[in-house]
């Protein structure tokens, strides 16, 4: 063998081999980068969707096109429950989606060009799994069509002349992958197109391309009413991702509520607190997590936004994070009602109507109401799920664990015992509400005074610490009510005796009596005082 | 033989294969916890296999189903009970006027347990063969990606009339047949530029009757016998919640009206009896000759606080097809008192009885668990409280079969928060059966399924119309 013709294999060998070097450094970067930095949109992604082992369940998938895109999709997106699986597999997919691409890619163009055009693609896959609205199932769309599309490009190279049907495969891919289709059509296309114009005397490589743009365009035309879809939505069939940067703060977000839905309080806290961009919904749990450790009143006036969530209403235009922050709200309060309806709303407007965080949010609802029927449906559904049947079996009545029923029993001590007609979400009266029926509900007494700070409203607050703490003979005393008690005792020139009544002798009073002298004076930032005058 | 006989055979024969086959069978006398309860119940001999589930963790399951010496079974791994379409038609002409025995044995654990046999009855009667309802999440407040399915009641199949994607994810509900004819029929697109859509036989349009004296547009409408005349009522309609968890939604009028719409005229037909502004009238429905108008009525005003003392009263109205007019009195058939509050009345097509629902107060009995169906012969004016039929839960949203044989209605019986069509039987003499759920391919879907069926519907033939023609008549206006 000729000595260059060695020297050129060696250094075909070699750049191959960097390359494949290059690439899985890249997959292994990516893994990593979202298995830590990116892990709650992972996990998000799991928490939006469920995935039944059910033969009915998976028919379902049929009514519509992209079944094995969506069907795979959701079957993968399962094992995001636990997010380094998910940030494989997501690697993966998107690796695979990149291989193909470049196979293709390389039979129409040279290495250079080729290599350019994958990275390309590849970024831009990454980009879209930036989007928190994507989903697996557009992945392994993207990934079918590019299969089917290679598969073609594979079996007709080095193919002279002849009757070509391939085109004919853009029906399957439609049937399989929905916009899928899009991608082998364009593979076919452009790989028809290529050797037209070197072959300029095959006039049938035209036809295919032809045919192939036609079958892209004809086949959703023709099934769009099958499937009950206007046209533009079934040619694109489940729907396209739109690429996005990382987006950080959404993932800070996520991280947080997350962390408070496992009941790691104390890190949804700090989470909050070190959050780069301090926001509603950062306040929201900073504060609900204080509350559930006795500290609303002590943490009220330490984090820069003021969000309780009393003051919030839900709708069907209200974004989801806040749906799922009054779900939290209400359930933590003790509001079943309440709580049942946002995690109903939330299921409404998740991926086919269900997500599985809120089926388990509505056993533990009616396990808490005592609505045993209706937490079976949930549990039934949640035990052929991978990641829950085991919780299920946990929770089920009459076989649930010791500790599960005693959560269950400490939740029930705390909601609505009295029914009244509420017209809309109107905390405060629900608030009231709860504590009507069990006074010592502490967390929904702290926010219904807290709310009143807040609105600055002094006489409701007065009012209601005399309600539910004074008349009940146990007084909360904690600063911020007494500095707000101090407000109003002296705004309404109370007698000693109601100072004495209200307000425990010590430094906190003596601080008061310096602050009166220099209202306003931010060496007090901190205190209700100087919110209550300057904030 | 075909091979499409053969495939099954096969199949079936495989899927026998791979369960173990019962031996040392002990005999339980207990019944079997089978889900659906098909036990004891009455079904008509046009229905499609009674698939179920046994609620015990088993291993296997050997069903049998016999009737005049023809037998089929079902032998499968896991707890479910399927059978071959054409061997339960074979079952359902073999049993038909008399009944099927099913004998349930499965595999616990170790041991083969062989339940106590239980009956079905068999039906001569035949049921209309096309269910529609629409698909909805209970929570009404809200709602995303809703449909209107037409079910065939024979075997399985269904398809959708009405699609979210087709007309841009809005609120739609309410299909309904006209008496006798399965492809007259009309369902409401709501939300700006929808309204009642009719469908006279394929032909689709959109019909605006809506006056500016009108509470709001149509809310309960029903056909006349003729189809020539729809009557309605206008609700102006309150969304509330209950705080106690188990009650949850309540929903009532704060004004509402009742009209007569002549579609043959395109005229709103009214009575000053039925838009009283002191009083709320409702729910109208036609009798079965069209001489009359049933609706329920309460006193206004509501006041929220105080929606627990709103009882609606049966009442009728006469009404004269050929002049198109509306009588100058009316009667109260049942009276609405404090713990009967009457709403949904339909008149049986021989026009005998009247079936409604009760409950404690108010409008809106399928968030009411102690909603009950309830019977009057409207000759006798004997009321039955249809023990047999009720449930802890709420029974409401009924409608007749075209035979006047049958009956449907929504009840949440399973589960107290997802409403699934019953039937019942009526016999002749207006004796009425234990009802039954309707049968799914597999029986393990009302387990996974979260949505109501709401409003379900009978028609003795299929609607000949598609979700794209409701979508063109919503976008075009007409």
């Amino acid at each position: 063998m000729d000595v260059s013709v060695k020297n050129n294999q060696k250094m075909l060998k070699r750049r191959n081999i960097i390359i494949i070097v290059i690439s899985l450094a890249c997959c292994v970067a990516l893994a990593m980068f979202y298995a830590t930095a990116y892990r709650s949109h992972i996990l998000w992604q799991e928490q939006n969707q469920i995935f039944l082992n059910t033969s009915h369940w998976i028919a379902t998938y049929f009514s519509k096109p992209a079944w094995l895109g969506c069907l795979s999709g959701d079957w993968l997106t399962q094992y995001f429950h636990n997010p380094a699986a998910g940030a494989v597999i997501l690697t993966l997919v998107i690796a695979y989606c990149t291989v193909c691409f470049a196979i293709g890619v390389r039979r129409m163009f040279p290495v250079t060009a080729t290599s350019v055009l994958s990275c390309l693609f590849a970024i831009l896959l990454i980009a879209c799994s930036m989007t928190a609205s994507t989903t697996m199932s557009f992945f392994m769309c993207v990934a079918g069509g590019l299969t089917l599309g290679l598969a073609r490009v594979q079996i007709r190279y080095g193919k002279k002349h002849g009757l070509d049907i391939s085109p004919l495969l853009v029906i399957p891919a439609y049937w399989s992958f929905g916009f899928g289709a899009l991608i082998s059509a364009a593979f076919m296309i452009a790989f028809s197109s290529k050797r037209a114009l070197q072959d300029r005397g095959d006039r049938s490589l035209w036809l295919s391309a032809l045919c192939a743009a036609v079958f892209a365009a004809a086949t959703p035309a023709a099934l769009c009413g099958f499937y009950a879809l206007p046209y533009a939505k079934g040619l694109l069939y489940p729907g396209i991702s739109e690429p996005s940067f990382p987006d950080f703060e959404h993932e800070e977000r996520l991280a947080i509520a997350d962390a408070f839905f496992s009941g790691n309080h104390e890190r949804a806290k700090q989470l909050a607190l070190n959050a780069a961009s301090p926001n509603d919904i950062s306040a929201f749990y900073y504060y609900l997590s204080s509350a559930l450790q006795d500290s609303l009143p002590d943490n009220l006036l330490k984090y820069e936004v003021k969000s309780l969530g009393t003051l919030t209403t839900i709708g069907d235009k209200t974004p989801l994070p806040v749906i799922n922050m009054m779900n939290d709200l209400y359930y933590e309060l003790g509001d079943m009602t309440y709580a049942e309806r946002a995690a109903m709303m939330r299921n409404v407007f998740s991926p086919r109507n269900r997500n599985v965080r809120m089926i388990r949010r509505l056993a533990e609802i009616n396990l808490v109401s005592g609505d045993t029927l209706a937490a079976l449906k949930y549990l039934r559904i949640l035990g052929r799920t991978h990641a829950y049947a085991e919780w299920s079996r946990e929770h089920m009545p009459g076989k649930a664990y010791a500790e599960v029923e005693s959560e269950i029993a400490r939740r029930r001590a705390l909601s609505n015992s009295k029914d009244n007609i509420r017209l809309g979400d109107n905390c405060r009266n629900i608030l009231l509400e709860l504590l009507e029926s069990n006074p010592k509900n502490i967390v929904a007494l702290d926010y219904l005074l807290c709310t009143d700070l807040l609105l600055k409203d002094m006489d409701t607050f007065k009012m209601d610490y005399d309600t539910y703490c004074m008349s009940k003979g146990s007084p909360r005393y904690k600063d911020l009510y007494q500095e707000a008690l101090m407000i109003y005792l002296a705004g309404t020139e109370a007698s000693q005796e109601e100072w004495d009544r209200y307000v425990v002798p010590g430094p906190l009073f003596e601080s008061f009596r310096r602050y009166s002298s220099r209202r306003g004076d931010p060496a007090f930032r901190g205190t209700y005082w100087y919110y209550f005058d300057k904030q | 033989m075909k091979i499409k006989y053969i495939l099954p055979a096969v199949l079936a024969g495989l899927l026998a294969a791979c369960a173990p086959s019962p031996e040392n069978v002990g005999e339980s006398e207990a019944l079997p916890p089978i889900y659906p309860d098909y036990v004891g119940v009455t079904v008509p001999q046009n229905i499609a296999p009674l698939n179920f589930l046994l609620r015990d963790s088993c291993e296997a399951l050997y069903v049998t189903a016999a009737a005049g010496g023809y037998e089929i079974k079902s032998h499968k791994k896991g707890c479910e009970a399927v059978f071959d379409l054409l061997e339960w038609k074979k079952l359902m002409e073999k049993g038909a006027g008399k009944g099927i025995t099913v004998t349930v044995t499965a595999l616990i654990g170790d041991d083969w347990i062989k339940y106590k046999p239980f009956e079905v009855g068999v039906s001569d009667d035949k049921i209309d063969s096309y269910l529609t309802y629409r698909l909805i999440e209970p929570d009404y407040e809200v709602f995303s990606r809703l449909q209107i399915v037409e079910r065939n009641i024979e075997d399985f199949s269904e398809r959708v009339i009405c699609d979210y994607n087709t007309v841009g994810n809005r609120c739609m509900n309410c299909h309904t047949h006209a008496p006798g004819d399965g492809d007259l029929s009309f369902l409401y697109v709501r939300g700006e530029g929808g309204g009642m859509v009719l469908n006279d036989h394929g032909k689709i349009r959109l019909l605006d009757f809506k006056t500016p004296d009108m509470v709001s547009g149509s809310v309960y409408a029903q056909f006349d016998p003729t189809g020539r005349y729809i009557v309605f009522s206008t609700n102006a309609i309150i969304p509330a919640f209950h705080s106690r968890p188990e009650k949850r939604l309540e929903v009532f009028d704060t004004k509402s009206d009742v009209y007569v719409y002549d579609l043959k005229q395109d005229k709103v037909l009214r009575s000053p009896l039925l838009a009283d502004s002191t009083r709320l009238e409702t729910f109208p429905t036609f009798s079965s000759n069209g001489d009359a108008i049933y609706y329920c009525v309460a006193n206004g005003p509501v006041r929220p606080s105080a929606i627990d003392s709103v009882h609606y009263s049966l009442c009728r109205i006469g009404f004269d097809p050929k002049l198109g007019k509306l009588g100058a009195k009316t009667d109260t058939i049942v009276s609405g008192i404090p713990g009967r509050s009457v709403s949904h009345p339909r008149v049986s097509p021989d026009g005998k009885r009247l079936l409604y629902t009760v409950s404690d107060f108010g409008t809106f009995p399928i968030w009411h668990r102690e909603a009950d169906l309830q019977m009057i012969d409207l000759g006798s004016g004997k009321i039955d409280t249809l023990q047999v039929v009720n449930s802890e839960m709420s029974d409401t949203y009924h409608s007749w079969s075209s035979t006047g044989r049958w009956f449907v209605f929504a009840s949440k019986r399973d589960d107290g928060l997802y409403g699934k069509p019953y039937f019942a039987h009526v016999s002749a003499d207006g004796k009425v059966s234990k009802p039954f759920l309707l049968p799914q391919k597999s029986p393990s879907f009302y387990d996974d399924n979260l949505k109501s069926f709401n409003v379900p519907d009978l028609g003795p033939a299929a609607v000949s119309f598609m979700p794209r023609d409701v979508a063109s008549a919503i976008s075009e206006g007409k």
